[in-house]
């Protein structure tokens, strides 16, 4: 714990840990993007609005 | 072998017979031999199975410990005894009559003329404050204040070392009970234990105390030597978390009085005492002194003194991490800068500092999400990433140094602002310079491993530019796929090698989206490989996430291997090698698949409906075993997330129909995930989500029956009224709820 830095602590194993972290966290985004239930209730509006 | 035998009733006689050589005998070394023995087997043996002799064992090593013992070699066993015994004899430490005259023969000890005794004692102190915090009231007042401040200015440094480590103990317990007080004031119950604030206390005396030990550096101490000074600079980065702002002034004090002295060991003792002092007190209390510290901090990285640069290098990266809002941009950011980059080319733990601080600088002034035109940094990106480009080329790794170099290059590639790209082009160039140099060296023998880790920091700074540039990086494209392909066909390549390479690929997919087909011929064949690699399971996983990443590119491109993709997929599913953890992953990756290929998916819906049935009936079957709970929450995420994008797919696709056998399954699945009290809040979204998809594909009363369930209202409020739940959840809600009105009126 003495003068710890996080970076000179890191091991090459947490490095990569923190990358395959970093990549889940991207993916389930791209995932929730890309079934994005919000952008289909503005497109659902947007249909609505039109119809009146 | 007693930790065999005593648990199955065997060997009776053993602790009458070792404390007989305790209690009945003048030969001092057979009595140390049995002490020593006793405390193994106290340590090792589940306390129940000596209950019964619990009492003699403790009388005969307390008796061992006392003052009277003239042979302080027993005495310094049987006082290692008590330590090992400390958690064996709890029953006696809750009685306040056994409890005061263990403490006695402890708090004696400390003060034995042996050195070894005396360490022996304080261990047992820090282990007692440890395992008993809640009893130490009453002689932490009497006698542990005055033992302890004695301790750490004992001339001998074993002992000082463990009456230090006494405070930071004290702290630690305390700083655990101020988070455990916290959380039960969150949940409106009382805590369940008394915070006493013996580090409050006991402040106005050890607080001196570990500032002068702080000026008792080892000149030559390396990384791996453990000495008073830093002992004390420990625990006052503790003791700072603990009493807050009461720290700030005796150690302001202290800073201003030593920090421009001749000697060196009062320079770095200054500086050590503020960088611990960062975390804890008051952020206002602090800004003031963190502006007036900060150019003389600047200045000191130009210190004669290495120690006093490593340290002011540790305490600027301190300051960088935790009080960013202290650093104006117009005053600040170009000395700082300018010293940072300059400690860039010091010994390599300044570097790895250095590197730490403008990571820091990089992750709070840059933005990973959205692409500003400009930030504060710009001015200094591409100065700061040739001196990272230049650190990073260095042949040793000590301190981190190298590694440090190219997460610090990768963080400020993802922070960057649109006016870095002219910069992030150019250093797109070295880097695949580099990842080319490191692919043909990978043959040499010598130093394998460290190329290997090269080329997968250079992968990783790839992925980073990718995901920055997005449909920028289309001319360089060629040239990094080529590379990874050679890295994917190398004979030397490890599983993490291949790992960072299939996050960078996922990074281009997503950047080039439907133009990476022309890619895919060539990649599949590793992609293949990498999902039949059971034995590595993080690669199985990243491959899994890559054929979503590849079916959002590629849409409905990615149809003529949606064959190899399933086979591959469902194989995994049954192997009973690859780790279980994987599997949530797949089903997920089938709501991938049929959301890119849309009505394509029918083909594969019967038999993926029957193994989302299948790993719907997994439960738990023992309510203590977490991992397997966890497990089958995550399975249950993956399920849903499957349900969203087979519904979602065959709608879009016109097909909706071919899902009316399922409905009942996946709404009795549904309801066993409400009715389920560990249910997460991710899968409360994702099933109002599902509910809206299934309400949208069936909207004239097909499935009307279902929808108007109670439950089916119950989890529409709890994901309307819950403050717990993911952002997004209140539209994703309205949505459903639309949608649900629409196919339950018409």
């Amino acid at each position: 714990r003495y003068k710890a830095s996080p970076l000179m602590q890191m091991s090459l194993e947490e490095s990569q840990e923190a990358r395959r972290r970093r990549a889940l966290e991207e993916q389930q985004r791209r995932r929730r993007d890309f079934t994005d239930h919000a952008r289909r209730l503005v497109l659902y509006q947007a249909i609505k609005l039109s119809d009146e | 072998i007693a930790a065999i035998e005593l648990p199955n009733n065997q060997w009776d006689d053993l602790m009458k017979i070792l404390l007989n050589n305790v209690t009945n005998t003048e030969n001092s070394q057979l009595k140390q031999a049995a002490l020593t023995a006793i405390g193994y087997v106290c340590e090792q043996i589940d306390p129940e199975i000596l209950t019964s002799q619990s009492g003699a064992i403790l009388t005969a090593v307390a008796q061992g410990a006392r003052k009277e013992e003239p042979s302080q070699e027993v005495r310094r066993a049987a006082v290692n005894a008590l330590y090992n015994s400390l958690e064996f004899i709890r029953d006696h430490f809750e009685r306040e009559g056994e409890r005061n005259y263990i403490m006695q023969v402890v708090c004696e000890a400390t003060q034995s003329t042996d050195v070894n005794v005396m360490v022996a004692a304080f261990e047992c102190l820090v282990r007692i404050m440890q395992l008993y915090y809640d009893k130490m009231s009453y002689y932490v007042e009497k006698a542990l204040f005055g033992l302890t401040i004695a301790g750490m200015k004992h001339e001998d440094e074993k002992v000082a070392l463990q009456a230090v480590e006494f405070w930071s103990t004290v702290c630690d317990e305390e700083l655990e009970l101020a988070s455990e007080a916290i959380e039960a004031a969150e949940t409106g119950v009382q805590p369940e234990h008394v915070i006493h604030n013996f580090a409050k206390k006991a402040l106005p005396e050890i607080l001196p105390v570990l500032l002068w030990l702080l000026t008792k550096q080892d000149e030559n101490a390396d990384e791996d030597d453990w000495n008073v000074a830093m002992a004390a600079g420990t625990c006052l980065a503790l003791l700072a978390q603990c009493v807050e702002d009461a720290i700030v002034v005796p150690v302001v004090s202290f800073v201003d009085s030593r920090i421009r002295d001749e000697d060196w060991r009062s320079r770095e003792a200054a500086v050590m005492a503020f960088g611990s002092i960062l975390e804890g007190p008051d952020q206002k209390m602090l800004s003031n002194l963190v502006n007036q510290a900060l150019p003389v901090l600047i200045e000191m990285m130009k210190d004669s003194s290495p120690q006093v640069k490593d340290t002011t290098a540790w305490t600027l990266g301190r300051v960088s991490e935790l009080l960013i809002e202290c650093i104006k941009p117009e005053v600040h950011l170009h000395p700082l800068i300018t010293a940072l980059v300059y400690g860039l080319k010091d010994s390599p733990r300044i570097v790895s500092n250095c590197c730490w601080a403008l990571m820091s600088l990089s992750d709070q002034l840059g933005n990973r999400d959205v692409v500003p035109p400009t930030y504060p940094l710009s001015g200094y990106f591409e100065g700061i990433i040739n001196a990272l480009l230049t650190t990073s080329d260095r042949s040793s790794n000590e301190s981190n140094s190298r590694t440090s170099a190219y997460e610090c290059i990768s963080s400020f590639v993802a922070g960057a602002a649109l006016d870095c790209f002219p910069s992030i082009h150019k250093l797109t160039v070295t880097i695949l310079e580099r990842l080319e140099l490191s692919i043909q060296q990978q043959n040499q023998v010598v130093g394998n491993d460290d190329r290997l880790a090269l080329a997968e920091f250079q992968s990783n700074i790839c992925s980073s530019i990718i995901r920055k540039l997005r449909s920028e990086i289309t001319p360089f494209a060629d040239r990094i796929m080529t590379n990874l392909l050679a890295m994917f066909s190398h004979s030397n390549k490890t599983a993490t090698t291949m790992e960072d390479g299939f996050l960078a690929v996922g990074a281009l997919t997503t950047a080039l989206e439907g133009d990476f087909i022309r890619y895919l011929q060539a990649f599949a064949q590793f992609l293949y490989l990498g999902l039949q690699n059971h034995e590595e399971h993080q690669l199985c996983a990243i491959s899994v996430g890559l054929i979503g990443d590849i079916c959002r590119a590629l849409q409905e491109q990615a149809v003529p291997y949606c064959n190899t993709f399933m086979n591959m997929l469902l194989q995994d599913l049954q192997s009973q090698v690859l780790h279980r953890n994987v599997k949530p992953a797949i089903l997920s990756c089938f709501g991938d698949i049929a959301l890119a290929i849309g009505g394509n998916f029918d083909t594969y819906l019967e038999v993926v409906m029957l193994v989302l049935q299948q790993a719907s009936n997994m439960r738990a079957a023992d309510q203590r075993n977490y991992e397997m709970i966890d497990y089958v929450l995550a399975l249950r995420e993956g399920i849903l997330e499957a349900y969203v994008g087979i519904v979602q797919g065959l709608k879009t696709g016109e097909k909706a129909e071919a899902l009316t056998p399922y409905v009942n399954q996946v709404f009795i699945f549904m309801q066993t995930v409400w009715n389920d009290p560990d249910k997460t809040e991710n899968s409360i979204r994702s099933m109002v989500g599902l509910l809206g998809d299934l309400a949208e594909a069936f909207p004239s009363g097909q499935i009307r029956m279902f929808l108007l369930q109670d439950w089916v209202t119950a989890v529409l409020k709890e994901a309307r009224t819950n403050r717990e739940m993911p952002p997004g959840t209140k539209e994703v809600t309205r949505w459903a709820k639309a949608m649900i009105r629409r196919a339950t009126t018409q």
